[in-house]
């Protein structure tokens, strides 16, 4: 792939956390180092102290799940992949999944609401559908660390409000931490407690929405004009996009009033 | 409910499996009833059915039951760590490795220091190219599937040639050997060697079960199977190296029978679907029964001529994934 990370970074237990940054940024090979696909060359990554890399296998899998972007095509019914995730908790003779297994899974897909199309084959399913059968599937894991890779890349608003609404009650429910990688700069915003955003593979800024998406930050990594406002219900900063011929059009009367990020 | 479906499938292909044995004893030049066959299999009969039944008919439907159910089992497991619908074990270049083995022994006449000497061979050849395949592909750290595959493709043609090459210059005799050999056979088998293959299928079968869950979680992709907590690298190596002594085995006495790890576990994924709990056992019995099917066809369709059984397995094999193929609209998900 051909980025290099240095990264130092810390995420607090319960945290919702967003990776941001641009393209190319190093996001989602930051994301695999968490999940273990690749490793550290210097440093570690740790997890109550202890490094990853001396979990065994099935062990981290009950900790940590990964959902990914892309789904698998598989001619498994929504219950069946969800089950599949119940496999880190099968002893060595078992085959077959018991009672609890099956409870774990139907508690899952009702908090995901996807209980309605469990015997839906996988692929019958919409785009958000299945992102709510994948994350059902992570959940059977019972992880302490979620992992997502832009779960909501490819979904229309409902269903995306639909998705980060959904982790957020998780988080404050079950007390999961989850870190997810976002291209959508006010999705993060609106959701998570803090976040980083990454340039060249490092981390550029860090810290609550407010600090992170700030106008001058915002600018400097992605290198192209915004305004930042805040969201009138919820007081989240939001980033509005400046084409290029409105610039054009107001450079004069823009130079004092649409720049804040701080006051309204 | 599931289970309740797997259960019922099970009891049907061991029936099935019986009545196919019991009407592969009966078929013959000279032909002995069904009702016959399961007395005399019970109390014994006269001296010449005994000898006809078990000395003649029973080896090669034994044989047939463990080289068809090894075979399944072999290309369930392939096409279910390549997720590819195409791969059986003959792609991986073993069969060709064990015809050079075969064609080698029989140019230089080695059976002359014993009938053991052939199989041995064909072992040898393709303990050879598990080898080669093993240190070029396997065992560096991170097993890329699509390289064995084509590895395997590789090694299969130039074992080919070196073998077009031995029986050009090969006496008639020998060339007569190598061909009869590579077209198949389940006959004229030793009966050691049909214990042997028996238990070796047995042992599989149970060896494979160890895996079903995690092929069920590689059906996913690697990386899924891996946040599932699978130990791919090291489940690819051990399922690799299994398939590939396994076909050795399978292809070293009883020649080359190709399509039956192709198609049967294609069609009874269809069947039975992808969970590989009731894949693996499923797909064992189908393949017996196919290839003892195939194995009575071909010695009774042209009596008292002899077709190789691959003949046969070849054309309905070919003919099934054809048309599993035409009405289902496509290959299914490995």
């Amino acid at each position: 792939m051909g980025i290099r990370l240095s990264i130092s970074l810390h995420v607090k237990s319960g945290e919702f956390f967003g990776l941001i940054g641009p393209n190319g940024s190093g996001k989602t090979t930051l994301l695999r180092a968490l999940s273990r696909e690749i490793a550290p060359m210097n440093g570690a990554v740790l997890i109550d102290g202890k490094n990853v890399g001396d979990i065994p296998v099935r062990d981290f899998a009950r900790q940590v799940t990964v959902v990914s972007q892309v789904l698998p095509e598989v001619d498994l019914t929504v219950e069946e992949f969800v089950l599949l995730g119940r496999l880190p908790y099968f002893n060595a003779m078992q085959f077959v999944e018991s009672k609890h297994d099956m409870a774990v899974a139907v508690r899952c897909m009702a908090l995901t609401d996807s209980l309605r199309f469990k015997d839906k084959p996988l692929d019958h399913l919409s785009g958000g559908e299945r992102q709510l059968a994948a994350i059902a599937r992570a959940l059977a894991q019972e992880p302490r660390l979620l992992l997502l890779d832009e779960p909501t890349a490819h979904l229309d608003i409902t269903h995306q409000v639909a998705v980060m609404d959904l982790l957020r009650k998780l988080v404050r429910e079950l007390n999961l931490t989850v870190v997810m990688v976002l291209h959508d700069l006010n999705l993060a915003s609106e959701y998570c407690d803090r976040m980083a955003l990454l340039r060249a593979g490092e981390i550029f800024a860090a810290g609550t929405p407010q600090e992170v998406v700030d106008y001058r930050v915002i600018e400097e990594v992605y290198k192209t004009i915004v305004v930042v406002n805040r969201n009138p219900v919820s007081g989240k900063p939001y980033v509005l996009i400046v084409p290029d011929d409105e610039l054009c059009k107001s450079r004069g009367a823009w130079g004092k009033a649409g720049r804040l990020s701080d006051g309204a | 409910m599931k289970y309740a479906r797997w259960a019922s499938w099970l009891v049907f292909l061991i029936l099935l499996l019986g009545a196919v044995m019991v009407w592969s004893l009966s078929v013959g030049a000279s032909g002995i009833s069904a009702a016959r066959v399961v007395r005399i299999l019970c109390q014994g009969g006269s001296p010449v059915e005994h000898s006809i039944i078990f000395d003649i008919r029973l080896p090669r439907i034994i044989l047939g039951f463990a080289v068809g159910g090894c075979l399944s089992l072999a290309g369930v497991i392939l096409q279910g760590l390549f997720r590819n619908p195409l791969v059986e074990p003959y792609t991986l270049g073993i069969s060709g490795g064990a015809a050079l083995g075969v064609a080698v022994n029989i140019v230089l006449g080695l059976s002359a220091v014993g009938a053991y000497t052939l199989p041995v061979c064909g072992l040898l050849g393709a303990g050879g190219v598990i080898l080669f395949l093993y240190v070029s592909s396997l065992r560096t750290g991170v097993v890329k599937l699509q390289g064995l595959l084509l590895n395997g493709v590789m090694i299969s043609f130039i074992s080919s040639s070196l073998v077009m090459l031995l029986m050009s210059i090969a006496s008639s005799d020998s060339l007569h050997g190598i061909v009869f050999w590579m077209m198949g056979s389940l006959g004229g088998s030793d009966l050691s060697l049909v214990h042997f293959m028996v238990l070796v299928s047995l042992a599989s079968l149970a060896a494979g079960y160890f895996f079903c869950l995690q092929l069920n979680a590689l059906a996913l992709g690697e990386e899924e199977a891996r946040h599932l907590g699978v130990p791919i690298e090291q489940v690819k190596k051990i399922l690799f190296v299994f398939c590939a002594v396994l076909t050795g085995f399978c292809v070293s006495i009883a020649g080359m029978i190709g399509f039956v790890g192709l198609v049967v576990p294609h069609v009874m994924r269809k069947l039975v679907g992808s969970d590989h709990r009731i894949l693996l056992g499923a797909s064992f019995l189908a393949g017996a029964l196919f290839l003892i099917g195939s194995d009575t066809l071909a010695r009774t369709i042209i009596a008292p001529l002899e077709l190789p059984v691959g003949v046969i397995t070849g054309i309905v094999g070919g003919s099934v994934f054809l048309y599993a193929l035409a009405h289902r609209g496509g290959l299914s998900h490995a």
